[in-house]
């Protein structure tokens, strides 16, 4: 019997049984009644660029420190020293303040506004980019890019106080390393979630349009809420974009060609 | 091998493709899309929650997700104005000789620009602006009722 086998140009076919990938989550409400709801985030991707509230860019391997005094939207919270011994200290210590008596997080609505900078230390988990194939693509045909990340809740302090931030991600920034570039709402997913077969597009696939080496690079950008004390989500102003570690990736053309048996069980089988 | 006709194995599996044709197939994704958004926008102008009306249009998790969100649609008495509308169907995948599960994917362009949700109050529930959006639909056949259910949508987050 004859079987239809693509071979590669470049020697690729180790990387061919990473076709499979991790699972995507997802916690938006995509459904119809969902999106008309307002709880699918949606990006603007008209012409490649989303609008974002942008106040910070981490990478993901970064050491995350930012205790150093900062300004956020009008309101400057200047530590007096850089020890915080206890939260009462702390608290004082933000509000420029004489010492006094705890002041229950709940307050914090009375600050104004809370911004992203404000949360900076509650560090969201770095997302993670997943590619089909696996580390290769074929020049011409679709690779499917995805973004492993969902929406998540960080413990912290806020104010002096223990507080929660919850982190949603609303846009996947794509860079392909060939010079093309992509904003979505959707973080894409395997061909095998999406029910179709390998190498059809997909909401984040791209097309390389000639061979080489290329590194891509997914930055995921997360809009933020907080709560304290039990009390209800309340958003957080900005957002936050973190940069997952890059892949890097080989193209190369591909054949069809007909052959004898499996070429993988027998290489010297004729046509391999 | 030659073939030898009084020892061949009986067939072991009964799956028929419902459809001859990838142009019928599609039509048929199309009648039974446009019925899935007859119900979705017969739950959303009424702000009510059937799931047994649900489960004449959608499937599996598809069908789960539906209730869902209706339902929280339906306890904070919010409806819609106006209906959601799909055109431009175009046949991705129509599987001949696999099951019926995941039988059809189709591409279709959701029209979301005239239709809102508002409260009780009249107010609208969000001040985002909708427009138009790619989205890809696979659908299993039921077989007890010779219909096609959606089994997954899945929009894409592109403008079409």
């Amino acid at each position: 019997m004859l079987t239809k086998l693509i071979l590669l140009s470049t020697a690729l076919l180790l990387g061919a049984s990473g076709l499979g990938g991790p699972l995507q989550t997802s916690s938006p409400d995509c459904t119809l009644a969902g999106k008309l709801s307002g709880s699918c985030p949606q990006a603007d991707v008209g012409n490649g660029t989303v609008q974002l509230e942008a106040t910070q860019e981490h990478v993901g391997s970064g050491d995350g420190n930012f205790d150093s005094g900062y300004e956020a939207d009008g309101v400057a919270y200047i530590p007096v020293d850089d020890e915080l011994d206890s939260v009462e200290e702390a608290w004082c210590d933000i509000q420029r303040i004489e010492c006094v008596p705890w002041t229950p997080p709940a307050d914090v609505a009375t600050t104004g506004p809370v911004t992203i900078s404000d949360v900076a230390s509650f560090r969201p988990q770095t997302p993670t980019a997943g590619m089909q194939p696996n580390q290769w693509m074929i020049v011409g045909l679709d690779t499917n890019f995805y973004a492993t990340t969902s929406a998540h809740v960080v413990d912290g302090t806020l104010f002096g106080g223990t507080a929660q931030v919850r982190f949603t991600p609303i846009a996947y920034n794509w860079d392909y390393g060939d010079g093309s570039t992509a904003t979505t709402s959707n973080p894409g997913k395997t061909w095998d979630k999406y029910r179709i077969t390998e190498f059809d597009p997909t909401p984040t696939s791209h097309v390389y349009e000639e061979p080489g080496n290329y590194t891509i690079t997914l930055a995921v950008t997360y809009a933020a809420e907080y709560r304290v004390a039990g009390s209800s989500w309340q958003n957080v102003v900005g957002t936050l974009t973190i940069i997952a570690p890059p892949l890097t990736a080989t193209a190369g053309h591909a054949t069809t060609v007909l052959v004898d048996q499996d070429c993988i069980a027998n290489p010297t089988g004729i046509g391999c | 091998m030659p073939s030898d006709a009084s020892t061949a194995p009986a067939p072991t599996s009964t799956f028929v493709a419902p459809y001859a044709t990838d142009e019928e197939a599609l039509a048929a994704a199309e009648e039974a899309y446009a019925e899935y958004l007859r119900v979705i926008n017969f739950h959303l102008n009424e702000g009510v929650i059937d799931e047994g009306l649900l489960a004449t249009v959608a499937i599996g998790d598809e069908l789960t997700g539906l209730i869902e969100s209706h339902s929280r649609l339906a306890e904070a008495d919010t409806r819609s104005i106006g209906e959601v509308r799909f055109n431009d169907a175009q046949l991705q995948r129509y599987s001949r000789d696999g099951s019926l599960h995941e039988l059809l994917v189709i591409y279709v362009c959701e029209d979301l620009s005239d239709v809102y949700l508002v409260n009780p109050d009249g107010t609208r529930v969000t001040d985002e602006v909708f427009s138009t959006e790619l989205a890809q639909i696979t659908f299993d056949y039921s077989d007890s009722a010779h219909a096609l259910r959606v089994s997954d949508r899945e929009p894409w987050g592109e403008k079409c």
